[in-house]
Formats: structure tokens, C-alpha cells, sequence
């Protein structure tokens, strides 16, 4: 019997070892994780007038080469293999009537308004392949969704020259999605949008915008619209979200809890508080979507542009444009203001 | 201990009535809870449908996560789903066996407690990994339901994913031959 116990203590520690060794030789660099961001101090905080921005808190030179190493140093394992979370490629659609009795109005559906119609995919669907490649006015594209981030961004499959589309990494940074393109396998975290490594390291992709609303607002709404079916080549429990629900409003998307450490933390809103954010020029924007619904309409200042952000009741979307005479569109969309903070530090903020 | 001994015992276990009925009564309740641990058995509305993919016979090697393989087909019987991984039946299927024998050997073994003071219900320490092989699309789905209350540390345990149906196999098959041993009989 003592025998027994010492070979099963003696087991146990060897697969603690075993796996103590793995965790070592797979521990990402601590240095880019910091918590003590000065955005939490209270000094450094500005009061914030209606129609401008806060000061930058954190200064950086731009998105310089360092900076890309930092948030590539700073990308951890999920877990899922390469496409073990597997795009769609060949999507198919049905109408709205025919979607509607698989759908309750509180499904989070998100919107593409293209050359070829309205084309909807529904939140509930998009949880298990978090990309749809896709090809719209001839030109190849890709609807991304994070759910761990909260973040549905819309991409042209096109970096210098090369007409591509993205596969999931298994791989996240701050949580979220770290996409790679499959003509040169660099990774590219779905928020920032830009190549952190391989042949396109620095490279930006072109955005395209993709809204979040929900089923009952968009059938209300649109009077016809192409919605994505279960039909995706895969098969899932497409009724069931592993995270939480948007529709009972629980689970990981309405609690204060991280899976993933970030690399920077900001405790001036609740971790998950959805954000309408952006870039203007670079500079990186977010503002509370709840206050936006509230004023229906504001102005601001992000550098030396003014942008008015109209919120679409109807829709309960955001469309922002540059107040320049000509209403220059400025791609926004709704994401987690821990994972927004996490990658863009300097962010200005709307309060 | 000799083959023909090894033989002997597991023969005698086998035989036993209770053991058998409870071993396999484990066994199927096991596999079930294994299928919905991986998503590949759930409830939902229907009626009679088979599915089957496009070129399953490359589909049903491609991975999901740790452990966890693409589904190829899916049957519905009125209101439940299954979803058919080959691999993911036939792994199924051995932990299934091997839980199976260790809570036979556990309830054989129930009568000579006292008399021997030996303890078969090693085995049951296997059972627990293979269940925490789930996984959500980023992260395993006991994390998901975890993170609030393990913080930072939630992270380390993906790391430990790869190990845990080893660790299950290695804990059932030494469970089961360590118990075998004990039994005090022919």
C-alpha cells in the first residue's frame, strides 16, 4: 500500500515536471505586460468638454518596428491548432423570412452593406469560425469576429499588391484574434489590423464596415437581406455560445473576467463596456457606445480633424465621418474597451 | 505477477455479476458524458436527419484542439444530435473501457476491503482529465466558466491541455493494473 502511494506521488510529480517544463519553454515575456499604466492615475486625468478629446496619456512614436515586436513577443497560445477554429469559405445565404424562425430579435447579427445587398451573419454563428471569407464587388474580403474581444471588423484581402484572405492562428494577443494571411503566413491581430510578423510585418490592411446590431432591428429595418445559413461545410451546436449569451445577457461577455493577461490595463470604464472605436490618421479613438446612444449625435476633435458620429437608432450603429466638407467616412466598430486600451494605450477617449 | 495469474483475476472480475452490470452501466454513462464534454451530443429539436460532410475521409484527421477532431457526419434522433469524429469515437470509446474496468475492479475488489485493507478505487483519479478536454473556440470551456474566479492563472491550464488525455490514460491503465495486483485472489 505505501508502495502504491509512493509511486503514485512519484507519478503525479513527473507530470507536473513534464508539464512545469513545457509551461517554461512556452512562457511568453513578461516584461510587455504591465499594469501600471499612468492612464489610472487620477492626476493625469483631464476633464473632458463635449465636443473634444482627452490628451494622449501614453505617447508612442508610432507603430515603429518595436512596438510590432512588443505585441508579437506578447501572442499566446489558445489553445485550437491553425483553422482549428475554421473560417467559412463558402458561405451561403437564405432571405430574411426564411432565417427568421431560427432567430430571436435579441441575436446579435452583424451588417455588411455591399455592392451586391445586404448581407447578415448572425453573432450566434460567427462564435465558432470567427471568419467569413468572402468576395464582394470582385474584390476579396473577410468579416472577422473576436468573441473573446467583442470585435466584428470587416477587411479587404489585400496587403501590397497580394490579394489574400485569413485563417485563425489558434493564437490570440490581448485576447483577441490573431488572423494570419495565407498567401505569406503573417500574423495579424484582428484589432490592430496590422502585420506583426512575416513578410508584411507593418503592413495595414484596409478596413471595410461591418455593424452590430440584432435580428429584430435589422428585419425591421432592411426590407430584404442575405443572411448567413448553418450551412458553412462544418458542423456545430450553432444554438448554443461556449462564452455566454448576448440574448440572456451572462456569461464571459457581461462579467469582469479576463481568460488572457493584456498588456495594458485601464480601470476608467467596466473591462467589457462596449467602445465605438477607431483610427483617425493613426491616432486611436473610443467612444462609450452607451453615451453615444444617449446623445444621439456628437462632435469631437481627434488631432487636427473634426468628426461628427451620428448613432443610427434604428439600428443601434454608429457611423462617424470627417467634418470636412465631403464627410470623409471614418470606419469605426463596437469592441471591449479592456482589449481596446490593451493595444492602443494612447487612446484618446470620449467621455 | 505471471500472466496466467493476470489472467485468472480479470477473468474472475469479469464474471462477477454486479461488477459487470455496474462496469458497463459506467462505461456507456461515461462515454455519454464524454460526447457532450466535447460538444459532439447535445439536445436539440428534430426529427430524423443524417448529414454527412464534404471529403470525409480528410475531415475526420483534422484537428479541432488537443485531443478533439473535426466531425465528419451527424445523426439527429428526434431530439438529440450526434455529432461522428471517428477519432473522437474510438478515444471515446477506450477511456470508456478503461473507466469501465476500474469501477469493476473497484466494486469486485468492495469485499476484501476490510479483510485485506486494500483500496481499488485508485482508478478513479483518470477520470477527471479526460473531461476537461472541451473546448470553446479560444479557450478550453471549463476556463470560460473558471476565469472569474482563477484570474491570470486560468491561462497556465491551456498550456496543460496537450497532457490531459495522457495523463488520463497513464492514471486508468496504472490504476487498473496496480489494483488488479492488490486483489487477493487466484
Amino acid at each position: 500500500m505505501k508502495n502504491a502511494k509512493i509511486m503514485m506521488i512519484i507519478g503525479i510529480f513527473v507530470l507536473v515536471s513534464i508539464g512545469a517544463v513545457y509551461l517554461l519553454n512556452n512562457e511568453r515575456d513578461q516584461e510587455g505586460f504591465t499594469d501600471d499604466s499612468p492612464a489610472s492615475d487620477e492626476e493625469n486625468s483631464e476633464e473632458m468638454t463635449d465636443d473634444s478629446l482627452a490628451d494622449q496619456e501614453i505617447v508612442f512614436d508610432g507603430m515603429t518596428d518595436e512596438r510590432l515586436s512588443a505585441y508579437h513577443d506578447n501572442i499566446r497560445r489558445g489553445g485550437p491548432p491553425v483553422d482549428g477554429i475554421p473560417p467559412i469559405e463558402n458561405p451561403e445565404y437564405q432571405s430574411l423570412e426564411a432565417a427568421d424562425p431560427s432567430m430571436v430579435n435579441e441575436d446579435v447579427v452583424f451588417i455588411v452593406e455591399a455592392e451586391e445587398g445586404v448581407f447578415l451573419y448572425p453573432q450566434r454563428i460567427l462564435v465558432w469560425h470567427e471568419i467569413v471569407n468572402e468576395t464582394f464587388g470582385g474584390e476579396k474580403m473577410s468579416i472577422t469576429y473576436c468573441p473573446l474581444t467583442g470585435s466584428a471588423i470587416g477587411y479587404k484581402g489585400k496587403l501590397q499588391g497580394i490579394e489574400t484572405n485569413f485563417g485563425t492562428s489558434g493564437k490570440l494577443i490581448n485576447s483577441n484574434l490573431v488572423m494570419y494571411d495565407r498567401e505569406t503566413d503573417s500574423y495579424i491581430p484582428q484589432i490592430l489590423g496590422i502585420a506583426v510578423e512575416g513578410e508584411l510585418k507593418g503592413q495595414r490592411l484596409e478596413e471595410f464596415p461591418v455593424l452590430w446590431s440584432t435580428w429584430g432591428r435589422v428585419k425591421e429595418h432592411y426590407d430584404s437581406a442575405n443572411v448567413l445559413t448553418e450551412r458553412t461545410g462544418f458542423l456545430r451546436d450553432y444554438n448554443r455560445d461556449p462564452y455566454g449569451s448576448y440574448v440572456e445577457g451572462g456569461g464571459y461577455y457581461f462579467n469582469n473576467a479576463l481568460v488572457f493577461p493584456v498588456m495594458y490595463e485601464n480601470d476608467r470604464f467596466e473591462k467589457k463596456e462596449v467602445m465605438i472605436a477607431g483610427r483617425v490618421k493613426e491616432q486611436p479613438f473610443a467612444i462609450p457606445k452607451a453615451v453615444l446612444a444617449e446623445k444621439n449625435s456628437i462632435s469631437f476633435t481627434v488631432g487636427e480633424d473634426s468628426l461628427i458620429a451620428n448613432h443610427d437608432e434604428d439600428l443601434h450603429t454608429v457611423r462617424i465621418f470627417i467634418d470636412d466638407g465631403e464627410e470623409t467616412f471614418v470606419n469605426s466598430y463596437d469592441v471591449m474597451w479592456f482589449a481596446w486600451y490593451a493595444f492602443f494605450p494612447e487612446t484618446m477617449v470620449y467621455e | 505477477m505471471n500472466k496466467k495469474k493476470w489472467l485468472n483475476k480479470i477473468r474472475k472480475i469479469l464474471r462477477d455479476p454486479r461488477a459487470r452490470i455496474v462496469g458497463i452501466a459506467v462505461m456507456v454513462l461515461y462515454y455519454i458524458v464524454y460526447l457532450i464534454s466535447i460538444d459532439h451530443l447535445f439536445f436539440q429539436q428534430g426529427s430524423f436527419e443524417v448529414f454527412v460532410v464534404e471529403s470525409p475521409l480528410t475531415r475526420m484527421f483534422a484537428l479541432r484542439a488537443p485531443f478533439v477532431w473535426e466531425p465528419v457526419a451527424a445523426v439527429t434522433l428526434w431530439e438529440v444530435r450526434i455529432f461522428i469524429a471517428p477519432m473522437n469515437l474510438l478515444l471515446g470509446g477506450i477511456l470508456a473501457i478503461l473507466v469501465g474496468v476500474n469501477i469493476m475492479v473497484a466494486v469486485f475488489g468492495y469485499r476484501f476491503r476490510k479483510m485485506c485493507r486494500i483500496d481499488t478505487r485508485y482508478g478513479l483519479l483518470g477520470i477527471l482529465p479526460s473531461f476537461l478536454t472541451g473546448f470553446a473556440c479560444c479557450a478550453p470551456t471549463f476556463l470560460i466558466a473558471l476565469a472569474p474566479a482563477l484570474g491570470s492563472f486560468a491561462v497556465y491550464f491551456i498550456s496543460l491541455q496537450p497532457f490531459l488525455i495522457p495523463a488520463s490514460i497513464v492514471l486508468l491503465v496504472g490504476a487498473f493494473s496496480w489494483s488488479v495486483k492488490q486483489l487477493p485472489i487466484g
